[in-house]
């Protein structure tokens, strides 16, 4: 089939927008289609379902939609990629379970289903997950806005997240705000591995600069400076993207924009042209800047802790990223294990109102 | 007598300003051509759009704004960015402050620096600042240039070190470093750290920077050719070559081809700085043959060559606040106190503005020979004797050159003669005329000549009729409009009978 036929077609509903009202395979019963839903990452691949298990448990259900590759200019070339990047996640989860990865969304199921298909492309393969109340945006906006003790809760946990990931050689790589799910008892977790990185094994995007979100990229990867190192360029990465996240929890921007936005224009990304070393200078100068914003947002208690840590995270420089005693002795320069006591402590300090609020 | 600006020479040093005005005036942009990343990454702003327009809330406005400000795509996102901004939006003042700038209504950034801060408050800034972050390296450069503009070499070479050490191949911190260390007086210095910065080949900024230098240490150039080549080679856009044709037309200015010269400065006017402007108008008093359009002047920061082109002109009120910029802009440079000085005491006779842009002038340079000088004339045409002679007694004569020499026997001449004491004040510029001789100081003859009738007739002696006639008679001829005006000065005062 040709993909101007399949979008002559466009009006009609594809396999995997049709799953509404099925039962699959373990009693799965396939409530609703959603138009977007807390688990819903996966772009425009993927179609999301609320359903629901035999015990009355409800779960979000992501289905494989194979007619969108279908519409691009070279279907076989995107089928591949789609099958590929499934089987990618759905081994990467499995591996997670079997893990026991406490702070990752696993899935809890996965399967395929036969629906009719006049094109013949009826299969639809799906992944079943937990379902989270939100995202950190939706509990950004629900809690009181200066409720501390949460957003250093959900920093522990996404912390622990990345950490219990780089345990198994797995970098994230696409950590932002709407790949932390958060769950009925308030705990986050890391959601979306699709983009994420395995070492020593092939991953569909780790031929990709930036195999994540390209507006929460760290700066060396924005900057097109790409370390042969695997630690370096993949954890690092998660690093900032930690750090980011800090950021995002007090201003509600990444610290990628926060940067940008004290960057000369003929400084930012889509305009130099230069290398990375001669760009550090004004990246660092608008960095301090950026930092400088962020502190303002921080209460006062808090402030030293959050700022010292989001230095050290997001440091422009990838070789001078992490906690200073990691990157002078041989272990790991970005482990975040430093972090996660750090925002543990933080976190309990402010459940006991520790924290003098703005 | 006051002394003026010696437009002999020129080089085109390194403007010197604070980091984020050089970096508005384009002067720190990449030279090289773009690279095409290897692969389009995803930026998912439609996934964003769509989240938003579903929620409109503030953390999905947000995340949306800050995603496609950095993708560059804030047009699309206009209507999140003035969700944003409604008063109960629940957004931080972060995401606000960025929703302004997208939606185009943040205050027009006030990149000229002139001034909201002092030196001394600025360096507090930088220094808590710095503590911060140490790493800094345009922090430490800016700095510098408060400590230059303060008078305290050391601490502003200190910081200049530590600038140079943390970024040692960058343009803003090399051509910085370059103008500090001529500031100092130690070109050699400026010199060494172009020809060894591996930057500097392949820099047409740094490659300019390097032959004005050389220049002024009088050394041969390690980059001429290389120069030439980029400036034939096509593969920079003419406002990274402007300061490099300029260099190379001074030098070609230095040896003789005027042709040449004539050729390169017109190509530096292609998309001229305005240090190449101040340049060519500069060379224009050398004859040169070019023109300057209105356009040239009108750029930002042509202070210096607005302050000439006024003064070559007779436009002196213009020239004077011209200086006054032009001072504000090279705060720790002595050249526009002691143009706008000679503006304010010779040709307006505004003694306490010259007083005011010498005091300016000389908390940068405080044994500058001739801002001292300019300071003693104003003090004494105001009859501020004392302090006028405390000043004086500033000047280490011993240092002076030639020319300088002659003005400090004709401003010691005027000391005398304010007060009271007419033969040693005549004797004095008598020397100073004595020394004036030759083609070279032309022009310094005929100032102190008519600086000396004008102080004759000041004191009503009997040689004053004399002296007036002697110095109608030397400065025949002259062209320069100041002089004209001092010899309009001389004419109309009126001897005793």
């Amino acid at each position: 089939m040709s993909a101007s036929s399949v979008s002559s077609q466009a009006a009609v509903p594809s396999p995997a927008e049709r799953l509404a009202g099925r039962t699959l395979s373990g009693g799965w019963k396939v409530l609703e289609l959603l138009s977007s839903s807390p688990n819903s990452t996966g772009g425009r691949f993927s179609k999301g379902y609320l359903v629901e298990s035999k015990d009355g448990v409800k779960a979000f259900l992501k289905a494989l939609d194979y007619s969108e590759a279908l519409r691009g200019p070279d279907p076989a070339r995107a089928l591949q990629a789609l099958t590929t990047a499934y089987n990618f996640e759905r081994d990467i989860l499995e591996h997670c379970k079997d893990r026991r990865l406490t702070r990752i969304v696993t899935a809890i199921t996965n399967g395929k289903i036969e629906v009719d298909d006049l094109a013949g492309l009826g299969l639809v393969e799906y992944l079943i997950f937990e379902l989270a109340e939100g995202d950190a945006r939706t509990r950004m906006d629900a809690v009181a806005r200066f409720d501390v003790a949460w957003r250093l809760r959900a920093l522990h946990n996404i912390a622990t997240g990345l950490r219990q990931l780089h345990g198994e050689g797995i970098a994230h790589q696409d950590l932002k705000p709407s790949n932390v799910l958060v769950f009925h008892n308030k705990s986050s977790k890391l959601a979306d591995l699709g983009r994420s990185v395995v070492k020593n094994k092939p991953s569909p995007f780790e031929g990709l600069e930036i195999a994540g979100d390209l507006s929460y990229a760290p700066p060396e990867l924005l900057y097109h400076h790409i370390s042969s190192d695997w630690s370096r360029r993949r954890l690092g990465c998660d690093a900032y993207l930690l750090g980011s996240m800090v950021v995002f929890f007090f201003t509600g921007l990444s610290m990628t924009s926060l940067w940008m936005s004290e960057l000369h224009p003929a400084h930012c990304p889509q305009s130099w042209s230069g290398s990375f070393g001669e760009i550090m200078p004004y990246l660092r100068d608008a960095f301090g800047r950026a930092v400088d914003r962020f502190k303002d947002h921080v209460v006062e208690g808090l402030r030293n802790s959050l700022v010292e840590v989001t230095r050290e995270l997001c440091e422009p420089d990838p070789t001078h990223r992490g906690h200073p005693r990691d990157r002078s002795g041989i272990g790991n320069q970005y482990s975040l294990e430093r972090y996660i006591s750090r925002f543990e402590l933080l976190a309990k300090k402010a459940e006991y109102g520790w924290f003098k609020e703005i | 007598m006051p002394a003026f600006l010696d437009q002999k020479d020129r080089k085109i040093i390194p403007r010197w300003r604070d980091f984020k005005t050089t970096a508005s005036l384009g002067e720190l942009q990449s030279t090289k051509q773009a690279v095409s990343p290897t692969s389009k990454p995803e930026d998912f702003l439609e996934t964003k759009i769509r989240d938003w327009q579903k929620q409109r809330t503030a953390s999905f406005a947000s995340d949306l704004l800050g995603a496609a400000f950095v993708l560059g795509r804030q047009n699309e996102v206009r209507d999140a960015a003035e969700f944003i901004l409604t008063k109960d939006s629940g957004a931080t003042r972060a995401a606000r402050s960025l929703a302004t700038k997208v939606l185009g209504r943040t205050p027009p950034d006030d990149t000229s620096q002139l001034v909201t801060l002092n030196p001394r408050q600025r360096i507090h800034f930088l220094r808590t600042r710095l503590g911060d972050e140490p790493r800094n390296s345009l922090a430490w450069v800016d700095m510098a240039r408060e400590y230059a503009i303060l008078a305290m070499p050391d601490k502003a070479a200190f910081a200049m070190d530590i600038g140079t050490k943390l970024a040692p191949e960058n343009r803003f911190i090399l051509r910085s470093a370059a103008r500090l260390h001529i500031h100092l007086d130690d070109p050699e210095r400026a010199h060494h750290l172009l020809l060894k910065a591996e930057s500097t080949p392949t820099d047409p900024w740094l490659v300019a920077a390097e032959i004005a230098i050389s220049q002024l240490v009088k050394q041969p150039s390690k980059f001429i050719k290389r120069g030439r080549g980029m400036l034939s080679a096509g593969s920079y856009s003419p406002f990274h070559l402007t300061e490099l044709a300029s260099a190379l037309a001074t030098s070609e200015m230095d040896a003789g081809n005027v042709r040449n010269a004539k050729k390169l400065f017109r190509q530096a006017l292609e998309k001229p700085t305005e240090n190449s402007v101040a340049q060519v108008e500069w060379a224009l008093t050398h004859s040169l043959g070019i023109e300057l359009s209105p356009q040239h002047l009108l750029m930002p920061y042509s202070f210096e060559a607005r302050a000439l082109d006024a003064f070559y002109t007779g436009s002196w009120r213009q020239s004077l606040q011209e200086s006054w910029a032009w001072l504000k802009d090279q705060p720790f440079s002595s050249r526009p106190a002691i143009h706008g000085s000679y503006v304010a005491s010779v040709a307006l006779s505004d003694f306490e503005e010259g007083e005011q842009l010498t005091r300016l002038g000389l908390t940068a340079n405080p044994h500058d020979f001739l801002l001292l000088n300019n300071l003693v004339f104003s003090l004494a045409s105001m009859g501020k004797l004392e302090e006028a002679e405390e000043t004086f007694a500033k000047i280490n004569r011993a240092a002076l050159s030639p020319s300088n020499e002659v003005v400090w026997l004709a401003t010691r001449g005027l000391l005398y003669y304010r007060g009271g004491q007419l033969q040693e004040g005549r004797a004095l510029y008598q020397q100073a005329i004595e020394k004036a001789r030759g083609e070279p100081f032309r022009r310094l003859r005929m100032m102190a000549t008519i600086f000396w009738a004008l102080q004759e007739l000041h004191s009503n002696s009997f040689e004053a009729k004399e002296v007036k006639a002697f110095a109608l008679d030397q400065s025949k001829g002259a062209s320069d409009l100041d002089i004209q005006l001092l010899l309009q000065r001389l004419s109309s005062e009126e001897t005793s009978p």
